[in-house]
């Protein structure tokens, strides 16, 4: 019972122990953070990247696609392995859109099939109820929605519908970040009153010949709608992407079914009657695999097809097959390494705080020399004295860890605000400066008070007035606009962006603890501060009793 | 051993002719102090009776520490025996040295040798918990904490209980250890130069509470160095080049 006393006594009377807790913590605090933050991060980038491109994809080696797609996409469709296939049209354009043009990845889809593959209806960010809030129109007193206010619908049509339909132009979908008015609020919020949604923009790409040449007409351009905007949470996709309907690019690009007249290749003269006819063609198929197979699975039964189809129409370069996890790759193991580099670094930070505590219990054990030989007389053993430092070990690492458990929660789960406060200034405005010199005058005062109330004597209240006054001065001097210049400047001077989403492809800081992590490191740490107190322990335990009363 | 109880405690003093509780047979110990070896017990024989109060007078360095934490089981010693209710401590297996030291004897130390981070009445407790495990402690704790607050009151601290050591003057430490000493009612109270950090006036106060300690039956084994101080006790004894004599 004693063990118990004496630790909790030790744990509250010695600065040392604290020392070493608080070395636990941070070490705990910093470990959880850097694991929360890259596997989050990681994560993310798995999941976006699989989000982005379905389970399998094929994909034309070249810009001008591939013919016959329909076929293709019929046998990929008829494995067992595959639940659903759509086919894409990318290209590389540019978008006008109220005079800023900027170069963006154009893709055209079937909203209906694609939306099976590719995570694309819940990144559409405005509904009929975002446009009735901003407009006043409350949705349940009409009989139905008006048809150009349902966002969401028209989205997943690519089709303008209501009064959109005026246009005469096709649908398009673009990231949120193509919009040059489109930004986020002190909560990292768009606002659909920034929304570009129902505007026109104008779209220009370059249609290739199937031999990859500019086409004879050179760059074909078209106005669209815009019907919604959508947020991947990718910055890059955000940021450089517009969906229209695929029959709507396919043509734009000249990929779509032609028929001509027919020329005799020797000749050169038109042959009567007889017509050519070119396939259209398509940039890639996006595969989703069925369920209960393996990425691997489905990706063999993809390439047989693809191989099938290529013997059959004797092409000699055939689309490539690849996974999501092949596609990603040289992204998604440079995170994973960076993972396990940082996760090394901060086994040997830990490693650390094993000798910070082993350092700090050598120390006690030192110190408590004649305590121990104390304890011997009155009757401890060796175990006990030896499990009374181990015991000291496990408290010094169950309190430490747990707090390093709620500073890292803390950290974390607010790390997104931390960055917001770090980017602006350490959050410095006119405001805490006032704040900050309020708190300074009413501590003046309640200093100064309790100062002449403790000693009794009037020349602390004099000297106490004086300060008050030329604190009053200096207040007067500072006036607020010069408070708030000054505040601007520091404001400028000091701003750090820890997290700038055009360097790290997410907008937000992955925010989110896992369990298991947290409570694997924790029980490290607590595993390492009763190591670090073994060797102390021992040493202690093996304390010549009368030698360690007589120490001083 | 563990069956043994504290009766001696209401015993009248000086029961001479009863069988001894302690006796110390034949004891050596040497210490190797830059590479000279330095004997300090050559053959000790001595015995204490119950109730019996025994002082050790020597000089100093002449062992009488070292005899005394030989009896009190802090020590082990080269040759001899410390036969304590029929059987030599040193040849005690399993913890039963440790709870020799924890129950059958208490010790005063010149210096207190009090815990600086618990209280008085925390520090008297201290013997109390080590004989305790901690699913023990709860059904003990109130009978403890009872003899530890009546031993408290008994050595005059009763309104210090809550103070620390650095709190106390160096008379009332000594008294909150010979409360410390005293709270698993020891066969044995093992005094090492009780009075040697206290004033004269502060000694005599302490003597006073030995000497009442050993009337209401406490058997007691005292070193000094001081004869007037010896001189309250039973019997002295000589400790002179190892061994010794009666006074």
């Amino acid at each position: 019972m004693y063990k118990l006393t004496l630790i909790l006594k030790y744990l509250r009377r010695k600065l040392g122990p604290m020392f070493a807790a608080l070395a636990v913590m941070l070490c705990t605090a910093m470990v959880i953070i850097v694991i929360s933050v890259m596997g989050g991060f990681l994560d993310l980038l798995q999941t976006s990247a699989k989000q982005l491109t379905g389970d399998v994809s094929v994909q034309a080696r070249s810009l001008t696609g591939f013919a016959h797609y329909e076929d293709l996409a019929a046998a990929v469709s008829a494995l067992p392995e595959v639940s659903a296939v759509s086919p894409v049209v990318s290209t590389f354009g540019m978008i006008n859109l109220d005079g800023h043009t900027i170069g963006v990845n154009i893709m055209g889809i079937e909203p209906g099939s694609f939306s099976k593959i590719v995570r694309y209806e819940d990144t559409l960010m405005w509904s009929a109820d975002d446009m009735s809030e901003r407009y006043g129109f409350d949705p349940s007193e009409s009989k139905a929605t008006p048809p150009a206010f349902d966002l969401r619908g028209m989205a997943m049509t690519l089709e303008p519908d209501g009064f959109l339909k005026g246009y005469n132009a096709p649908g398009m979908v673009i990231g949120v970040e193509v919009n040059p008015y489109q930004y986020r609020d002190e909560q990292g919020r768009y606002g659909f009153s920034n929304s570009a949604a129902h505007q026109t923009a104008a779209l220009t790409v370059l249609p290739l010949t199937e031999r990859g040449a500019p086409a004879d007409l050179g760059p074909s351009y078209t106005n669209a709608v815009i019907l919604n905007e959508f947020k991947s949470g990718l910055y890059e996709i955000d940021r450089g992407q517009v969906f229209v309907r695929f029959d709507v690019l396919q043509k734009l690009l000249g990929m779509d079914r032609k028929e001509g007249p027919a020329f005799d290749p020797e000749t050169g003269e038109e042959i009567p009657g007889a017509m050519s006819v070119k396939p259209a063609r398509t940039s890639e198929i996006v595969v989703r695999g069925a369920e209960g197979y393996r990425l691997e699975q489905v990706h063999s039964a993809v390439q047989g097809a693809v191989a099938a189809f290529a013997e059959a129409r004797s092409i000699s370069i055939p689309p490539v097959v690849r996974t999501w996890e092949q596609r990603h790759a040289q992204f998604i193991n440079a995170v994973k390494n960076e993972k396990g580099m940082v996760t090394f670094l901060f086994i040997i930070i830990s490693v650390v705080a094993v000798v910070m505590v082993a350092t700090t219990f050598y120390m006690t054990v030192l110190e408590k020399t004649r305590d121990i030989g104390v304890l011997r007389a009155v009757g401890a053993s060796q175990a006990g004295v030896l499990s009374l430092f181990l015991g000291y070990g496990l408290a010094v690492g169950v309190v430490g860890s747990l707090l390093g458990l709620a500073l890292a929660l803390e950290i974390v789960w607010h790390l997104n605000e931390i960055q917001y406060w770090l980017a602006n200034g350490l959050g410095v405005s006119a405001h805490y400066a006032w704040c900050a010199g309020g708190g300074a005058l009413i501590g003046a005062v309640v200093g100064g008070v309790i100062g002449y109330f403790r000693r009794k004597t009037l020349s602390n209240a004099v000297s106490l007035a004086l300060l008050l006054m030329l604190v009053g001065l200096i207040g007067a001097w500072i006036s607020l606009d010069q408070v708030e210049d000054l505040a601007y400047k520091l404001n400028h001077a000091i701003s750090f962006k820890m997290w700038d989403p055009q360097t790290y492809f997410f907008d937000r800081i992955p925010d989110k603890v896992k369990f298991y992590d947290a409570l694997f490191i924790v029980l490290g740490a607590i595993v390492s501060s009763v190591v670090g107190a073994l060797i102390p322990a021992v040493l202690a335990a093996r304390l010549d009793p009368v030698e360690a009363l007589r120490y001083e | 051993m563990d069956t043994q109880t504290t009766t001696s405690n209401h015993q009248p003093p000086t029961t001479n002719h009863s069988p001894p509780l302690l006796t110390v047979t034949d004891l050596h110990k040497h210490y190797r102090i830059g590479g000279q070896d330095l004997c300090v017990l050559e053959g000790v024989d001595m015995d204490v009776r119950p109730g019996e109060w025994v002082a050790v007078l020597g000089a100093s360095g002449s062992g009488k520490s070292t005899l005394l934490h030989l009896i009190g089981g802090l020590d082990r010693p080269d040759k001899g025996a410390v036969t304590f209710d029929g059987r030599d401590i040193f040849k005690l297996r399993g913890g039963a040295l440790d709870r020799y030291r924890n129950r059958h004897v208490g010790f005063v130390f010149q210096s207190y040798h009090l815990l600086p981070e618990l209280t008085a009445l925390e520090n008297v407790l201290t013997g109390a918990m080590i004989r305790s495990s901690i699913l023990g402690w709860p059904a003990r704790r109130g009978e403890a904490r009872r003899r530890a607050v009546a031993l408290l009151g008994r050595v005059g601290l009763g309104e210090r209980m809550k103070h620390r050591p650095s709190k106390l003057s160096g008379g009332e430490r000594q008294r909150v250890a010979i409360a410390r000493a005293l709270v698993n009612e020891p066969d044995v109270l093992l005094a090492d130069e009780p009075t040697g950090n206290l004033d004269t006036e502060t000694g005599k106060q302490i003597m006073e509470l030995i000497t009442e300690l050993h009337q209401q039956g406490q058997t007691i084994v005292m070193v000094t160095h001081d004869q007037d101080i010896a001189a309250t006790a039973d019997r002295r004894l000589w400790l002179r080049e190892g061994a010794l004599e009666e006074a």
